[in-house]
């Protein structure tokens, strides 16, 4: 099946971009996701069957590996606590501060689900579809998120 | 439903995710200040990721840039082409000068390595794939 790639790089990669960097709050890393990202999709261009499905394959590799990159780092921040430096929004170039120290402060599945609500666009079925879990749950994180965020905002 | 109910359902009403009940919140925002006070809280938010979005960098490369014929089926640049057509020419003229002849595989080895940095970008890709 052919698939208009070229299409979903340009209306898409921004998006999926933009969520990566709001989960990693680090331009350099989520440059470095994405670039990932499209390689691995490119590679796997013939198992998929449509451009939709390439469109959700493109987000839940963008979060998937946004927070396995996070998780990483925590092990690895665990090991080398002492060397080091503490985190610096400003010097990351995530963008604004308000918003990305309020986003700190949700749980990385919080996060991920509200970004895909709100920078994406997408529909809570769709949100559950990248992130292979139940509608319900992706309610439920969403209102979570967006509750902690009310309150961080203040 | 009451005040509670509906105040916890205003962010999916915003991302009309609750249709089957937006007639009743909708009536209900008409005489709740609180909530109205809630649904622009929501909306001011929107408006900050909004504005957060940023542009794709351009060191994030399309791998599909090129379309998606493997690299050596690939268009090549006009002026690449044009040297593998003097290539073929000089293959078939006799050239007995020096100058002439490495002027020749000057121009020959120049264009190979433009064409070879276009394309590193591609193998690149390719080598991480097969790793």
């Amino acid at each position: 099946m052919a698939h208009n790639l070229g299409q979903i790089y340009r209306q898409h990669g921004k998006y999926a971009y933009n969520v990566a960097l709001r989960i990693l709050a680090n331009k350099s890393d989520a440059e470095d996701v994405m670039q990932n990202v499209f390689v691995k999709l490119n590679a796997g261009l013939s198992s998929f069957r449509g451009d939709s499905q390439i469109t959700t394959y493109l987000y839940r590799m963008a979060v998937n590996e946004s927070i396995d990159l996070i998780r990483r780092r925590k092990m690895m921040d665990a090991k080398h606590e002492s060397m080091r430096p503490p985190d610096s929004h400003e010097a990351s170039g995530a963008g604004p501060l308000v918003l990305q120290e309020a986003l700190a402060s949700l749980p990385e599945e919080q996060r991920a689900a509200v970004l895909l609500c709100e920078i994406a666009g997408f529909s809570y079925k769709e949100i559950a579809e990248i992130l292979e879990v139940e509608i319900g749950t992706v309610k439920s994180r969403i209102n979570r998120g967006i509750n902690k965020l009310k309150e961080a905002l203040k | 439903m009451n005040h509670n109910e509906i105040k916890e359902l205003l962010y999916d009403y915003t991302k009309n995710e609750c249709a089957e009940k937006s007639d009743e919140i909708k009536a209900h925002l008409a005489t709740c200040a609180e909530c109205r006070d809630e649904i622009k809280k929501l909306n001011s938010i929107k408006s900050l990721f909004r504005g957060s979005i940023v542009a794709l960098p351009s060191t994030v490369r399309s791998p599909y840039a090129g379309g998606f014929l493997p690299a050596f089926l690939r268009p090549v640049p006009a002026f690449i082409a044009a040297a593998l057509l003097v290539l073929v020419v000089l293959s078939g003229i006799n050239i007995k000068s020096y100058t002439e002849r490495q002027a020749a595989v000057s121009f020959v080895s120049d264009s190979y390595s433009y064409f070879l940095q276009e394309t590193q970008t591609d193998l690149l890709a390719n080598e991480l794939t097969n790793y």
